[in-house]
């Protein structure tokens, strides 16, 4: 049956707030919305503020991915640093180019601990 | 906003640097107000904002862009369910999650497609309302919950304890929808994919498979909803796969494409990606590398004090009241000890029924607490099949699958 053509069924579609909720009453008894979807303010992400990076990590690294990928690593060597360049380089399609590659090893084996990096938008 | 929702991560070169170049001034331009607090685990670089997302109450956050967030051990003791605004979150691509606008219930299909008889469309409701809906209880929990605990250290998500959660999926099983298109004889492999995107075209997209048989197993769920709620964005709104007892690199989230493929799938998340030693418990010497590699599949056994933290005081000469958790792959756990002097004896504790095979267990239980001084607690569950955890942890180069028996540190003052 449907909902349209029952006088005891009212769907209710609420646009404009992005809350999609279907009400029914059935005998006069209401029955619990069962809501489908979430209100519009249920879907704002924190604003990711970071503090300047200038430098190869900046240019390369952090098109795809926040700093704190890089940040929350623990101590690893250059080694283990030029092997996770090259992932990125031939897996993930970084652009970064061969001569730079040592550079970035460089810098990231001096990478800074953990720095806050995004705060929650109110 | 996310500054990511602006750009497009489809497109010709030049709209991708010039998206590029957006973005690296969008994230310069950022504002912001500092975290709801901070979280420290005991490890080097274990520093780690509380952050709240949207659904979500302040978590431990992981990482930014893309987000993951680690549920705190102390909601473990809330709660047998973990509520959904604690639940944990991991993605992997720079798109997540997917913007709203692709996921509202006017805009969302799944697709089921490939070598099936009959390709099908649905929006959630229509799965909702032609496949009988179903339930199980059951634990999620990512492959590398745990991995910044590894020694020798390895690269990787740095997770503490924090990134698994137990949860009511409501939803149809998979194995019904596959009826429903017909599977094909032949068929090797179901492919699931979701609606989170990468930056460059370059990276792979998050694919995960599974063998015809296990995807046809009554036991896998298309979720819309958790815990009674419709799943919350950051967990895969509005439909997911659940794999009761695998690992929740299976748990596409945001699922809009279900693939029936006659091939074996070489994507990069299948392999090299969420592989494990082909060893017994998944264990190699540490610092070495793997001679044969396997898909990661289903949990070992875990346990959890919960209720309490490493350094705290408790009383001496009192008893002390023990309440924890634990969990494994659905054979069930069939016992949960506790030792307080580092393993040599043990002592049982009492098991809360189980709700379902699949979720966390509760064992209670209390000791007496002796004079003044350190305590150390440990508790080691076993499961049906007599399977455990380890006195000391095993090694694999990804920090995947880590079950040692957890050590709790108390004073005794």
């Amino acid at each position: 049956m449907s909902c349209r053509a029952s006088a005891f069924c009212l769907p209710i579609r609420n646009l404009s707030l992005g809350v999609f909720a279907a009400y029914a009453v059935h005998a006069g008894q209401p029955i619990e919305p069962a809501r489908n979807s979430y209100a519009l303010e249920e879907w704002k992400l924190p604003v990711e503020a970071i503090k300047t990076i200038d430098g190869p990590l900046q240019r390369q690294c952090l098109l795809c991915h926040s700093m704190d990928y890089i940040t929350t690593q623990p101590p690893l060597s250059a080694k283990q640093w030029s092997a996770i360049v090259d992932k990125m380089r031939g897996k993930f399609g970084a652009v970064i180019p061969t001569n730079q590659a040592p550079g970035l090893v460089d810098a990231l084996v001096g990478a800074p601990p953990a720095v806050r990096s995004a705060v929650p938008e109110k | 906003m996310n500054p990511m929702h602006s750009v497009s991560g489809k497109g010709n070169r030049r709209s991708f640097l010039r998206d590029a170049a957006l973005l690296g001034s969008a994230l310069i331009a950022g504002t912001g107000r500092g975290a709801d607090g901070e979280f420290q685990h005991p490890f080097t670089n274990g520093s780690r904002p509380l952050v709240k997302y949207p659904q979500k109450r302040p978590l431990i956050r992981l990482t930014t862009r893309p987000p993951q967030l680690e549920t705190p051990m102390s909601v473990f003791h809330e709660s047998l369910l973990t509520p959904n605004d604690a639940f944990f979150v991991r993605y992997h691509l720079t798109q997540s999650p997917p913007r709203r606008e692709l996921l509202e219930p006017d805009r969302f299909r799944l697709s089921v497609a490939g070598r099936v008889q009959a390709p099908m469309k649905l929006s959630v409701e229509e799965l909702k309302s032609r496949f009988e809906n179903t339930e199980v209880v059951a634990v999620n929990q990512c492959a590398g919950n745990g991995r910044g605990f590894f020694q020798p250290r390895v690269p990787g998500g740095q997770l503490g304890n924090g990134a698994m959660g137990c949860a009511r999926w409501r939803g149809v099983r998979l194995a019904d929808v596959l009826k429903a298109s017909g599977v094909q004889a032949g068929a090797r492999q179901v492919l699931f994919n979701g609606l989170d995107a990468p930056f460059v075209p370059q990276t792979p997209d998050f694919i995960k498979a599974l063998e015809v048989d296990r995807a046809l197993d009554p036991e896998l769920i298309l979720a819309f909803e958790m815990n009674g709620e419709p799943l919350p964005w950051m967990n895969g709104f509005p439909l997911r796969l659940v794999v009761p007892g695998h690992y929740g690199t299976y748990w596409v989230k945001h699922l809009n494409e279900i693939t029936v493929v006659d091939e074996d799938f070489k994507g990069f998340w299948m392999t090299p990606g969420y592989r494990i030693p082909d060893e017994p418990c998944a264990a190699i010497e540490p610092g070495t590398t793997p001679k044969r590699t396997v898909p990661i599949t289903r949990f070992n056994v875990r346990s959890f004090i919960t209720g309490l933290e490493n350094g705290q005081t408790v009383s001496a000469n009192r008893d002390l009241p023990l309440r924890g958790i634990a969990f494994d792959g659905g054979a069930g756990i069939s016992e949960a000890l506790i030792s307080a002097d580092n393993g040599r004896s043990w002592s049982a504790t009492l098991l809360s029924s189980q709700i379902d095979r699949y979720a966390f267990r509760e064992w209670t239980t209390s000791i007496r607490v002796g004079g003044p001084g350190p305590v150390t607690l440990l508790v080691r569950a076993t499961n049906r099949l007599g399977e455990s955890q380890p006195l000391r942890p095993l090694w694999n180069p990804s920090g995947y699958m880590r079950n040692v028996v957890e050590t709790l540190s108390l004073k005794a003052i």
